[in-house]
Order: structure tokens, then C-alpha cells, then sequence
């Protein structure tokens, strides 16, 4: 036990420093491109004035000019150019392009003494970017130590270089003009008493700069301590953002596991089907549905958005939904559930959230429905073929105001009458052009449908249609859909579906969930086993590759039609067509085999037909075969 | 699925019980390896009470057949007829010596 949490502990630990040290890496790496650039524009800059002192701009030896620029730029170039063919990731290109760095700062500081003061700053400066002290420090150090050997090489060699700025005559100094120019009369009349006193010109020269860069050295080590604490920090937060976005998935998955989603949702019912999704527009949402059965013979639906959206909603929207649920199976009038339901909300709601909800209780013996409405948009009915909004009162929202008496209202559904519930994420769904789906589109999506159009089919040509409307702009508000529909089951026309996380152990699920399906429609035994290997081989292929990062989820459904199945997976995972794969050489030698491809071949082998399609980031795959010989 | 193994003087008798798919072909990879490193060559593989076998299934028989194909025998008896189907279309039915 100790030894396991000891490991645990030295593993977190490595695993901690494997993370710092690559965010340092990342760092260092940026900084090395940065510090490339400036090798490289200082190489510029460099030649600027050369060219300058070849056109008589500046006034320096033009032949001495000429060897230190071209010395400077071919060893500003050579790094900087290392560094960007490896695009800085090499541990070494740092100290090379310093050093270089440095080095020439000293050398223009040693010819242009006095001009060029403030070059001693720049390579601390630059080195600061890497946000390490050592580096800081140790460039510090070596530059003053070159810049005082610049100086000092300066004045000594004053008259080679011709600086003129370390020339100081002496009062009483006599200037004797030759034939020679005032430059060459200065210097020669100045040389005695300068070489033997440099050290006076150190002190006067070197030392005042040296303080200065002191200063500035100190500065610039501390940014660098600053810059490398920033960069912890910031590691920090993400680590901490990262912990939050695990408990949100969890949050997301426990949200989503609350809602009904197993469909069929009452297999023992043969006189309804329904069919609902939620799809929150951010981890988590506060729209809701939910149905379940009161009694033997009372089916409840409801449909439900929550004010407001993410965390908070998503709380409400819990209690919202149990205190409902748990109204209702009281065996109260729908009317009373809200009425109830409504004053317990509206105690110690301090957020100031409400909710819009829609909930109808079907007699399903006798059509007879009986709902209330709380400030929903009002559903669709599809009765004898005619589709049109639900005239309701649409009511005060729950949890508005205390007190408030709901009233409910009541019809008859006939036999293949339909209900469509969704929140206002559809109608409100926006495009690009911030344009509106809207209701007309919604009931137009639906009158196109065919009449006898099972649930499943029609919220997804729903989905669909609203998703060809919003193309590319972003999901603003949760999306929540519920079908029902009255029409007594056909046997023999029948979609199922579930929904399964991808994994390698969700298979014996996916297997039997297919094979009941197969057993209940009377599939033979050939049938049931190429089938069933084939839906593992897809099953398989989607929990291995679909989602490489992260964990996905896997639809899979069975759409029977007389003695024919359709089965088809869907996943939001990358895109593949397994379709495109090769076929494996089967006449092949036992020693030329290859074990690759032979699963899609055998369920393009096995199925009378594979159809593959990508439509809105799903890859969706389908296979159809006979059940019955 | 169940592995029952039994040794007839130079034989390995393997009798595999259930479904051979993505989460059991392992199991039965890791005993064959561990065979054929003991110098097993004689295998004989009983499907009588297998159900099921899937591509990952055919990847361990072809494993076991690629080993053996040298200096061994691998032989495949009472083959139900929906793994037979299987057999017959991924072509293992010409590789495979099944009785």
C-alpha cells in the first residue's frame, strides 16, 4: 500500500517536472527564434552603416569599417541562420547566439567607443527574454567585462581607431596644422599624453558606464526571475482550468445520464413511441425533457429550459425536473404538479432563474391528453396528417412568482397523431447573418415530412434541417427535441437505437443490444453472425480510432423494414471512410497474408450493401442485409 | 469464452467455449505464444462449442498458422457452419487445414 502511494507520488512528481520542463522548453524555444531575428536586424542595421560610411554620412575609417562590419554581420548571420534551420530547438543555440551576440556588441562599442554607449545594454536585454537568471547573469558578467576591454582597447588604440572622443588636450596644448587634415593634426598632436594615461580615461569613461549597466543589469535579472514565476503561475492556472473542465465533463455525463436515453424507452408498450435528445451549448445546459410512465396507463412528457445557461441553469434544472417528476407520480392533475412545483422554486431563489416548461400526462388507453403550460413555446401537433402550433394558455413561468395557480386544458389525440416538443434553441437558432430558424421553418421542416415517419427519423430530419440552417456559426443556446408518437407499433417497420461510449468493453452491450433486436425480428442464425461480426468490426474501429485524444461516444441502430435490417453507427470522431480502405489479397500465400483490412472486407463481404457519409462531423456508417433467407 | 487445454503425448488439444471476438482474441493469442515458446507444433483446435469469431479472432488463427507453417501442424475440427460462412468469404478457408 505505502510503496503503491509512493510510487504514485514519485510518478506525479516526474510527471509534474516533465511538464515544467516543457513549458520551459516551449519558451526557451520562442525566445531562441526571437533572439535570431534580432541577430539578424542588428546585421542590418550594421550594414546600414557601412553603406552610410561609404557615402560619406558617418565618418569612420572606411577600410576599417569595412573588415569589422563584415566580421560583425558574418557572425550575427551564422547563428542566427543555425537557429532558424533548426527551428530553434537546439539546447546549444542559445549560448552560441548570445555569445556571438555579445561579442559584437563589444567589437562596435571597441570602434565606435563613445558613439555607441547604449550598445553595452543590448545583450542583457535580449537575454532577459529567456527568463532564467544564470543566463541573465552570466551575459551580464561577460559584458562588462568586454566593454571594458573595448574601452580600454579603445583608448589605447584611440589613434588607430581614431575616436576622436578620447582626445583631450591639456590646457595650454598647442595644435600645429600641417598640410595633413584637422583629424590627422589632432590626432598626431594628442598621442604622446594619451597612450600613458588611460587609465584616467578608464576611470573617467569605463567606471560612470559600468555603474549605469550595473543598474540596468539588475533590472533586467529581476524581470527575467519575474518572467520564469509568470510562467509557473500561468501553469498553474491551466492545470486548474484543466481540473475544472474534468469535473465538467463529469458534470456534463452525470447531466446527460438523467435525462431518459435509452430508446426504445418502453419497449413493453406497443401503442407509443418517443424519442428526445439534449444537446447543451456548453458542458452543461439547463434545458431539460423528460417522460415517464404515472401509472400503467399514464404517459407524462415534459419539456423544459431553465433561464439562463452552463452551471447554474444546469443546478435548477436538476431540481426543477426531480421536483416534476416526483409531483407527478403523486398522481396529481398536470396543473397542480406546476402550481406546487412553481412555490417550491420560488423559495430561496435568490438567482432570480426561471423556468419555461411544457408537460403533458397521455391516457394512452384512450388518447385523452391533459396538459399545462408554464411559458413554453407551445408544441406541434401533427393530428390526422395536419400540422399546426398547439393552441395552449401559455401561463406564468415556475419559480416567477409565488402563488400563481396554473390552469391546464385538455384534447384528444387520435390513433398516429404525433407531438413535437423542442425549446427555443431551435426556433432561435442562428446563422452566420444572424437570422432566425423560427417557427415558420420548424413547421415547415415538419409538413414536409412523410406521414408515417417514425420518431427517431423525425427529430433527426429536424436536427438536420435546423443544423443546414446554422451552418458554421456557433450553438448559442441549448437544443432540446422530443417526438412522440401515437401510432401503434408496426413490427415490422422498427427503428432502435442506443447510444454506447466507444470503448473495447461497451462491446458485449453493443452485441447483445443488436442480437436482441435480431431475435426479435426473427433473424436466422447466419444472419445474427455476419451481422454481429460486422457491427463489432465498425464498433471496434470507432472505439480504437475515432477519437484518438479523448473519449468519444458511439450511436448504433437497427432499422428493421420486413426481412431486411439496416444497422448503422454513428460518431463524432475524426473523419474515415472505412469504405476507401483496400481489400486484403485473399488467395494469397499464408506467408504473404497481411491482417490489416480483413475486417472491412468481411463486412463488405458479408452486407448486401455499406454506404459511408459525413454529414455535420459525424461520420455515419450503414450496412443493410436480409435477417431471413 | 473458456480455453480448455489438453496434452496427448506430442498434441496440443485446445477447445475454445464461446464467443472469439476484440476482448477474447488476446487471451488466446498470449496461450499460443506461451505454447509455441515452449516448442508446441502439433496443434489442434476444437470449435465444436465456439458461437462466435470475429476479424480479431482470424488475426490469431492466421498468427498461429503463419507459426506453424514451417515445422508444425495446426488442424481446425467441428466447425459450425456460420463460422464456416466466415471462414469462406475471408478466404482462411484455402490456409487453414480444417476437417
Amino acid at each position: 500500500m505505502l510503496v503503491k502511494v509512493k510510487k504514485n507520488l514519485i510518478k506525479r512528481f516526474e510527471e509534474e517536472f516533465i511538464r515544467t520542463t516543457d513549458t520551459l522548453w516551449e519558451n526557451e524555444v520562442t525566445a531562441n527564434l526571437l533572439v535570431a531575428r534580432i541577430l539578424i536586424g542588428t546585421a542590418m542595421i550594421i550594414l546600414a552603416v557601412l553603406v552610410a560610411d561609404y557615402a560619406g554620412i558617418m565618418d569612420i575609417d572606411q577600410t576599417f569599417m569595412f573588415r569589422i562590419s563584415t566580421a560583425s554581420i558574418t557572425a550575427l548571420l551564422i547563428p542566427a541562420g543555425l537557429c532558424l534551420y533548426f527551428k530553434g530547438r537546439k539546447k546549444w543555440l542559445k549560448i552560441m547566439m548570445l555569445l556571438t551576440y555579445t561579442f559584437v556588441c563589444a567589437g562596435i562599442e571597441a570602434t565606435m567607443t563613445y558613439n555607441v554607449p547604449l550598445i553595452m545594454a543590448c545583450p542583457i536585454i535580449v537575454a532577459v527574454r529567456y527568463y532564467s537568471r544564470p543566463v541573465c547573469v552570466s551575459t551580464a558578467v561577460l559584458t562588462a567585462l568586454l566593454s571594458g576591454f573595448a574601452s580600454y582597447y579603445g583608448i589605447k588604440m584611440g589613434k588607430g581607431l581614431k575616436d576622436l572622443n578620447y582626445l583631450q588636450f591639456f590646457p595650454g596644448s598647442l595644435l600645429e596644422l600641417g598640410n595633413g587634415s584637422l583629424k590627422d593634426a589632432v590626432l598626431n598632436s594628442a598621442a604622446a599624453d594619451y597612450a600613458s594615461s588611460w587609465p584616467i580615461y578608464m576611470e573617467r569613461a569605463y567606471l560612470p558606464k559600468l555603474l549605469m549597466y550595473w543598474m540596468i543589469a539588475t533590472v533586467c535579472v529581476e524581470i527575467a526571475r519575474r518572467g520564469r514565476l509568470a510562467i509557473f503561475s500561468q501553469q498553474a492556472e491551466t492545470r486548474k482550468s484543466e481540473k475544472i473542465a474534468t469535473e465538467l465533463n463529469l458534470a456534463s455525463s452525470i447531466q446527460a445520464n438523467m435525462l431518459p436515453n435509452i430508446f426504445p424507452a418502453f419497449p413493453e408498450y406497443n401503442d407509443f413511441d418517443i424519442y428526445a435528445t439534449m444537446t447543451p451549448a456548453k458542458a452543461v445546459g439547463g434545458d431539460f425533457y423528460d417522460f415517464f410512465m404515472i401509472d400503467e396507463k399514464h404517459l407524462a412528457m415534459v419539456i423544459a429550459d431553465v433561464s439562463g445557461k452552463g452551471i447554474p441553469a444546469a443546478m435548477f434544472m436538476v431540481i426543477a425536473k426531480t421536483l416534476i417528476k416526483d409531483h407527478s407520480q403523486l398522481g396529481l392533475s398536470p396543473a397542480e404538479v406546476f402550481s406546487r412545483v412553481n412555490d417550491l422554486l420560488c423559495e430561496g431563489n435568490e438567482a432570480e432563474l426561471f423556468v419555461t416548461a411544457w408537460m403533458g400526462v397521455l391516457n394512452i388507453d384512450n388518447g385523452e391528453l391533459v396538459y399545462v403550460n408554464a411559458g413554453h413555446n407551445p408544441p406541434v401537433m401533427m393530428l390526422d396528417g395536419e400540422v399546426s402550433y398547439l393552441k395552449c394558455r401559455p401561463g406564468f413561468v415556475l419559480a416567477g412568482m409565488k402563488g400563481y395557480k396554473f390552469s391546464q386544458q385538455n384534447m384528444t389525440l387520435q390513433k398516429g397523431d404525433k407531438i413535437f416538443l423542442y425549446t427555443d434553441g431551435a426556433t432561435e437558432a442562428k446563422n452566420i447573418d444572424g437570422e432566425l430558424y423560427g417557427e415558420e421553418r420548424l413547421i415547415s421542416c415538419l409538413k414536409g415530412l412523410k406521414k408515417d415517419i417514425g420518431c427517431t427519423e423525425a427529430l433527426r430530419a429536424v436536427r438536420s434541417d435546423i443544423d443546414t440552417f446554422v451552418k458554421d456559426a456557433e450553438q448559442f443556446d441549448d437544443l432540446t427535441l422530443l417526438a412522440f408518437d401515437y401510432t401503434p407499433k408496426n413490427k415490422d417497420k422498427e427503428t432502435v437505437e442506443r447510444t454506447f461510449d466507444a470503448t473495447d468493453e461497451k462491446l458485449h452491450e453493443v452485441m447483445a443490444f443488436v442480437e436482441e433486436g435480431l431475435e426479435a425480428h426473427e433473424a436466422d442464425m447466419k444472419s445474427t453472425m455476419a451481422i454481429t461480426v460486422a457491427l463489432e468490426e465498425m464498433f471496434v474501429n470507432i472505439s480504437h480510432y475515432a477519437y484518438p485524444d479523448s473519449m468519444g461516444k458511439a450511436t448504433v441502430g437497427m432499422r428493421f423494414d420486413h426481412d431486411e435490417v439496416e444497422i448503422y453507427l454513428i460518431d463524432s470522431g475524426i473523419p474515415f471512410n472505412p469504405l476507401e480502405k483496400e481489400d486484403p489479397d485473399i488467395k494469397a500465400s499464408i506467408e504473404e497474408r497481411e491482417v490489416g483490412g480483413l475486417g472491412i472486407f468481411m463486412v463488405k463481404q458479408s452486407m448486401d450493401e455499406c454506404r459511408y457519409e459525413r454529414r455535420n462531423g459525424q461520420n455515419i456508417f450503414t450496412m443493410r442485409r436480409k435477417i431471413r433467407q | 469464452m473458456e480455453i480448455i487445454k489438453t496434452v496427448n503425448e506430442n498434441v496440443t488439444d485446445i477447445t475454445l467455449v464461446g464467443r472469439l471476438d476484440t476482448t477474447t482474441a488476446p487471451d488466446l493469442e498470449k496461450e499460443l505464444k506461451e505454447l509455441f515458446e515452449q516448442g508446441t507444433s502439433q496443434l489442434s483446435l476444437n470449435f465444436e462449442q465456439l458461437d462466435y469469431i470475429s476479424s480479431a479472432g482470424l488475426r490469431v488463427l492466421l498468427f498461429a498458422q503463419k507459426s506453424l507453417s514451417e515445422n508444425g501442424k495446426m488442424t481446425i475440427r467441428n466447425v459450425k457452419p456460420e463460422i464456416m460462412e466466415v471462414f469462406d468469404i475471408t478466404g482462411f478457408i484455402d490456409i487453414l487445414t480444417i476437417e
